[in-house]
């Protein structure tokens, strides 16, 4: 019993990891998306775009 | 490291669970292993997240800066860069444990950058040896990060130092304080944890500005909430006991004395930091406290935390004092040197590692605490100046504390311990070659006590310090031979005495009665040295003033036996009850002492008396100050609020501020319970004035009542109703007067203080104190010692008791009235000129009960062994043999 409960824990655990992973990598994305934009010289209305989906 | 430790975890576990459990194990350790890889990618990604939001913010910034950036675009940006940052807090807010990895690298980091440049000045300080560096670098990579900043910040002020001396001893402080942490560490006889939340402590203490030490503390230390870190910070950090805060502070004082005054008020600040941890103690709100100190300690401090009597506990009973003896080879031996009420801190001395001589250097002290001549060793100063050190003078030895030159500093050190060790080693080869040499020891000759005088002159003269503190001792060169003499017709006396002592058939007698008795000591008794003798010779011939007994081994009819007093005891009586109060405006303390007053109806009027003169005088005090306030608030406020210049602007609101209690209804309780007041002084009058009359003209007053009195019947029949009157209104008075007390401490709030009479400690007692010496014969010898006042000086010595001769116990004698009986309540064996061993308590015990008719399995009778006055010698652990 005690074990299985180990088990469980490990898992869940493992789980919120990587929940976090795909959080962490989502918002990573996001910003180098924003980034790549930036660089390519983006114009006003797309900057206010952007802006707009960080808010 | 085991052999089991290196194996795989794995290996055994069918043994200890069964094989199903291997399995189990296996897919348990692999998620791990899994879970362990997410977290470290994580990690990355959390870290690299961040770098690109730092670079997407300096991508904007350069767009912002960029002039072909377009002016709207440019706004644009700036509401990004906004938002970007806002998004980036709310980013780590979302993954907080990262946060917490993030800023312990990031202060890592700034740690080290912070540190390298110290270290490196360390390294390159002429004036801190590379051992000493390197030891440090050893205690101090071992210290959790937040106690390396401390200690950086020691050292950065350590050796910013100007004086070069200072550099040293503040750098070996620190080292002391960081070697106590890791031995503490290392002997995990302490639990040692976080402390819970910070500690405030309000106390009474004294004022640096003026420390007046020898004297009750007044001034009152208020919590200081301002300070995150709290009331109560100390060296040594951690240890806890039941949960709780045990403190532990270390000082190192190697040119100073701890607990002296140089000037800042150092005296004072010493005090108030063991005063404040009794008062935590006191509130519970710490377990413990331990100070342990390296170095040079002030006497009068010394007196002042040990207590100087049996009624005196001491000022601060439950904080411990451990002290540190260097030892030759840089090892130390720890002891106690004043223990706490409760337990002390726990630590063990490392013997393993000391030398040959640190060995003799320790048996010296073992014999040193056995013959009470320890606190010397730690207070006095007696180094004598080296030929082989030619650096340091008598002005260096006088006031260490001068000493700037590191070099001249290291050869003061170096002669100071030598000076130690040498006299604990003395100790070690031969105890009584050192300091008991009997009067007839055939080394004994004019020619030898002249010599010791001579050379004990010489050292009072090569330092100050020390002859300041014994005026008695000091002679001038033409007085030397009138000294000897006296010193050989005392040993010539007690030589005569003790020889024929030895072959008498009487001594034979003794001696079996004495067996009986449980004498366990040497046959011959306790000796009095010739040093001694030669100190009270030196006492007989400067002790020359009026209020001074010169010390005398004649005239023994100054003494009481125990038989005598035992006679005597009934009648006496030494109730004794001080008040002391506190003046701040003088700044001064006054006492108000009512003794030998048993009639406890008696005593609570006159403390009641006493208390009224302070009441009345308080009021006036109040009254006098309200109005000064009143006339200058109002005075101000005439002024108007516009021809008031800065000056008088800011005190008119300081007043109003000051006065803002009494205008807020408490001018009406006051007028209200004045009035009452006047009302009874009205009252009085009242009833007075026809006694008053009568007193005016007493025929009218005869006539009047028709009783027949002759003129001074009559006269003291008024005087009589006059007296009642006035005692029944001034009884009517006091509990409104106490009322109008009160409402002015509300009104001057913390103000009262600076103005007020207070008091501030009230002792009471009935007790007598005695020294006491067994003789020869089995008589027991005693003189009162006063408790409380100047006697020090006048009380004899127990040399003077014992007429110089051998004795088989002395030392102290405390009776207490104990429900109108007097009780014995300790015998101790505190006896500076004999020092007898623990061994003649038994004895002495036998031999006092049985002549005082006293049961000795009295419960309320304590036997202690002592050191210097409160001390138990018990309490030293100095097992080491």
């Amino acid at each position: 019993m005690k074990s299985d409960n180990i088990f469980t824990e490990i898992d869940e655990e493992k789980k919120k990891a990587e929940e976090i992973n795909k959080a962490l990598k989502k918002e990573k994305h996001f910003l180098e998306d924003i980034e790549e934009n930036i660089k390519e010289d983006a114009d006003k209305d797309e900057i206010k775009n952007i802006r707009n989906n960080l808010n | 490291m085991g052999k089991a430790d290196q194996q795989d975890p794995l290996d055994n576990i069918e043994e200890l669970l069964g094989a199903e459990s291997h399995e189990k194990m296996g897919s348990l350790l692999e998620l791990h292993g899994q879970l362990d890889e997410i977290d470290a990618q994580n990690r990355d990604l959390y870290e690299s997240t961040l770098a690109t939001y730092d670079s997407l913010m300096e991508a904007i910034v350069a767009k912002l800066r960029d002039k072909e950036t377009p002016g709207p675009l440019k706004g644009k940006y700036v509401q990004m860069r906004r938002a970007l940052d806002e998004r980036r807090q709310a980013f780590r807010e979302r993954f907080p444990e990262f946060v917490a990895e993030e800023e312990s690298r990031k202060a890592q980091e700034r740690l080290k950058a912070k540190s390298a440049p110290i270290l490196k000045s360390l390294e390159e300080s002429t004036l801190i040896s590379d051992e000493e560096n390197k030891l440090f670098l050893r205690y101090w990579k071992e210290l959790p990060p937040d106690q390396q900043e401390r200690y950086i910040n020691h050292l950065k002020g350590a050796l910013k130092n100007k004086d070069q001396a200072g550099v040293i001893t503040g750098f070996r402080g620190m080292l002391f304080e960081l070697s106590r942490r890791v031995i503490l560490t290392r002997q995990q006889l302490e639990e040692v944890g976080g402390y819970p939340e910070p500690i405030y402590v309000e106390y009474i203490g004294y004022d640096k500005k003026n420390p007046q030490v020898n004297k009750p503390p007044v001034k009152l230390f208020k919590p200081n909430r301002k300070n995150k870190e709290g009331d109560i910070q100390n060296d040594v950090t951690g240890v806890l006991r039941d949960g709780k805060p045990y403190v532990y502070e270390t000082k190192a004082y190697p040119r100073r004395r701890f607990g002296a005054e140089y000037g800042a008020g150092e005296s004072a600040a010493n005090r108030n930091q063991l005063l404040k941890y009794q008062q935590a103690i006191n509130d519970g709100s710490i377990a413990g406290a331990s100070v342990e100190i390296q170095g040079r300690i002030d006497t009068e401090f010394l007196n002042w935390a040990i207590g100087t009597g049996l009624t005196h506990e001491g000022a601060i009973p439950d904080v411990e004092i451990i002290y540190s003896m260097p030892l030759p080879s840089g090892r130390e031996y720890r002891f106690v040197l004043k223990r706490g009420r409760g337990k002390g801190l726990r630590f063990e001395n490392e013997r393993s590692d000391y030398t040959i001589d640190d060995k003799i250097v320790i048996r010296g002290l073992a014999q040193s605490v056995r013959d009470k001549s320890v606190i010397g060793v730690m207070t006095d100063v007696n180094i004598e100046i080296d030929e082989d050190s030619p650096l340091v003078t008598a002005e260096h030895i006088a006031h260490p504390d001068q000493i700037t030159d590191p070099e001249i500093f290291e050869a003061y050190n170096q002669l100071r311990l030598e000076s130690i060790w040498e006299r604990l080693e003395d100790k070690a080869i031969d105890p009584s070659v050192h300091d008991k040499v009997a009067a007839y020891d055939e080394r004994v000759t004019r020619d030898y006590v002249m010599q010791m005088l001579t050379d004990f002159e010489i050292m009072l003269n090569e330092n100050p310090e020390l002859k300041a503190l014994k005026w008695a001792y000091v002679v001038e060169e033409s007085q030397y031979d009138e000294v000897v003499d006296r010193v050989m017709e005392d040993v010539e006396r007690i030589k005569e005495y003790e020889l024929a002592r030895k072959s008498s058939k009487k001594e034979r007698r003794n001696k079996v009665v004495r067996d009986i008795q449980g004498y366990k000591g040497p046959a011959e008794g306790y000796v009095l040295d010739v040093e001694h003798i030669l100190m009270d010779a030196l006492q007989n011939v400067t002790k020359t003033g009026e209020d001074q007994k010169p010390r005398s081994y004649s005239d023994i009819s100054r003494f009481m036996n125990l038989r005598e007093l035992k006679g005597r005891l009934a009648d006496e009586d030494r109730s004794y009850l001080e008040i002391t109060t506190y003046d701040p405006t003088r700044d001064s303390h006054d006492s108000k002492v009512i003794s030998g007053i048993e009639d406890r109806e008696e005593q609570a009027r006159l403390i009641g008396e006493y208390e009224r003169t302070i009441e009345i005088e308080n009021l006036k005090r109040a009254e006098a100050r309200l109005q000064k306030l009143l006339k200058k608030y109002q005075q101000l406020h005439k002024v108007g609020k516009e021809n008031r210049d800065e000056e008088q602007d800011s005190e008119y609101r300081d007043l109003q501020k000051q006065l803002s209690g009494y205008n807020s209804g408490l001018n009406n309780r006051l007028n209200h319970q004045k009035s009452r007041l006047n009302a009874l002084l009205e009252a009085k009058e009242e009833e007075l004035r026809p006694l008053q009359n009568a007193m005016k003209d007493v025929r009218g007053y005869i006539e009047s009542t028709g009783i027949g009195l002759d003129s001074r019947a009559a006269r003291e029949q008024v005087i009589e109703k006059l007296r009642d009157t006035s005692a029944k209104y001034r009884a009517a008075a006091r509990p409104i007067k106490q009322e109008i007390l009160q409402t002015y401490r509300e009104i001057f709030a913390r103000d009262w203080e600076s103005f007020a009479i207070r008091e501030i400690a009230r002792e009471e007692a009935n007790l007598m104190k005695m020294i006491y010496v067994v003789t020869p014969e089995g008589e027991v010898i005693v003189e009162e010692e006063g408790i409380r006042g100047a006697t020090d000086n006048s009380r004899a010595a127990h040399s003077e008791l014992a007429q110089g001769r051998n004795i088989y116990a002395a030392g102290e004698l405390a009776f207490e009235k104990i429900d109108g009986e007097w009780v014995l309540t300790e015998i101790n064996s505190g006896s500076g000129h004999y020092r007898p061993s623990q061994d003649t308590l038994e004895y002495g015990k036998a031999v006092i009960c049985e002549q005082l008719g006293v049961d000795p399995k009295d419960a309320r009778l304590n036997v202690r062994n002592c050191i210097f006055r409160g001390i138990d010698i018990d309490g030293l652990p100095l097992d080491y043999r």
